[in-house]
């Protein structure tokens, strides 16, 4: 009965923002912050305190934390992931749509802090479906699971929000805070000359 | 005479002992190589290769010192790499191809056609996925290779990989952060088709309580 009126009121919220599921799922999340790091309150006694410094980068070989795949089971989404980079008019640029696309100037999966960021188109040039089409589908709690050649790292998403496509907010992109992984994909209304209006990004916290 | 002869033919025999025992010696090292050392050797080579044809395009088409920098240094580290490399793979018999593999020509056309705006960051993040398949082929090598001198190779070869590749992801932070992922291009998701699969999961649900529903309502009458 309480899974009904959930899968509702998530559904109800997609067309025009997902402010009101981020705030059911996210507590006291301002709308100017998507990313909450009180959401990992009752987590604290886990949590590293903010003032210590960040663990000593790896010299060997950190490429051993690479993501290399993502599978998300409740959306039959599964697709392997390539290093991304950003464009010089900041653009964070995809590999094609069958792959995902991590943002290497962010964390790795795992890490103690900061934001992994993985990105795939919503479609093809050729009308079909992307390696994250089903991303605006994704349900609260939803687990993600996220390879890399060390392991599989297992997410549990806390909130999904959309924003104009052009104009993400740099707070998607936190280097420092708690760790957490965020998927983009494409969504909201297309022009054939602009194309997608908006982005669509879920936000998902360590599930240990 | 006879002794002579005797001489001669024991001179024979030891002569030819020693052709044999060398070329008995040559086989045996020859032995030693096995499919991982042979798989290390051309894989290494192909991406010293790529490394190096990829350096130079960095060299012209890169749009910061830094990415210039890091073209000018991959070719000279891989050619050095190569040419021991080389050295390694004549001595154990094993011949080399002539060019990067599929995969990374691949990406050398998209460099080659890569806009001014998107150059740095395609060769950024292709060197990480190239660096990370070579310290990945590297370290099998190190653990899993036979012949010592292509191991020897291959723990040489490690700290220059990785050094590299510590360059790259200090490259890829500094182009900052994004402000846009333009992740569409047809439109198929634009009507809302993609939502479906929510919108069945609702339905579902309210089947579920309706289901619900009806079953509290029997509840009494029985």
């Amino acid at each position: 009965m309480l899974a009904a009126t959930g899968a509702a009121s998530f559904h109800d919220s997609v067309p025009d923002s997902f402010g009101q599921v981020q705030q059911a799922h996210v507590p006291q999340a301002p709308d100017s912050e998507p990313l909450n790091p009180q959401s990992q309150a009752p987590r604290a006694p886990r949590q590293q305190p903010p003032s210590r410094p960040p663990a000593p980068h790896r010299p060997q070989n950190s490429a051993r934390q690479f993501p290399t795949h993502l599978s998300i089971p409740s959306l039959d989404a599964d697709a392997p992931v390539v290093p991304t980079a950003v464009s010089r008019d900041h653009r964070l640029l995809l590999p094609d749509p069958s792959r995902l696309g991590w943002w290497a100037g962010g964390a790795t999966p795992g890490a103690n802090s900061g934001t992994t960021v993985l990105a795939g188109h919503v479609d093809t040039p050729d009308g079909d479906q992307g390696a994250l089409y089903a991303l605006s589908a994704i349900r609260p709690d939803a687990k993600v699971l996220v390879r890399t050649p060390t392991g599989v790292r297992t997410y549990r998403v806390i909130a999904l929000r959309t924003y104009p496509r052009q104009h993400l907010p740099p707070e998607v992109f936190r280097r420092d805070g708690p760790h957490r992984l965020v998927l983009i994909t494409c969504g909201g209304t297309y022009s054939p000359t602009t194309g997608y209006a908006r982005n669509v990004v879920a936000y998902a916290i360590p599930d240990r | 005479m006879r002794r002579m002869m005797r001489r001669v033919a024991a001179g024979a025999v030891a002569a030819a002992v020693v052709v044999l025992g060398g070329t008995a010696s040559a086989h045996a090292a020859a032995g030693a190589l096995s499919e991982q050392d042979r798989v290390f050797l051309r894989g290494a080579h192909q991406s010293n290769l790529a490394e190096i044809a990829t350096g130079k395009l960095a060299q012209s088409k890169g749009s910061s010192a830094e990415v210039k920098e890091l073209g000018a240094l991959l070719i000279a580290d891989h050619t050095k790499l190569d040419a021991s490399l080389r050295k390694v793979a004549a001595a154990a018999n094993v011949s080399l191809p002539q060019q990067p593999n599929a995969e990374q020509r691949a990406l050398q056309a998209k460099l080659q056609a890569a806009s001014g705006d998107e150059f740095d960051a395609m060769f950024v993040a292709g060197q990480l996925e190239g660096h990370a398949k070579a310290m990945a082929l590297g370290e099998k090598e190190i653990s899993a290779g036979s012949e010592p001198a292509v191991v020897n190779a291959a723990k040489a070869s490690a700290p220059v990989i990785a050094s590299h590749h510590e360059k790259f992801m200090a490259a890829a932070r500094s182009l900052g952060l994004p402000d846009s992922v333009d992740s569409g291009t047809s439109g198929v998701a634009a009507a809302g088709d993609n939502m479906v699969a929510a919108g069945l999961v609702g339905l579902g649900g309210l089947l579920v309580l309706s289901g619900a529903v009806v079953a509290l309502r029997r509840q009494p009458a029985r």
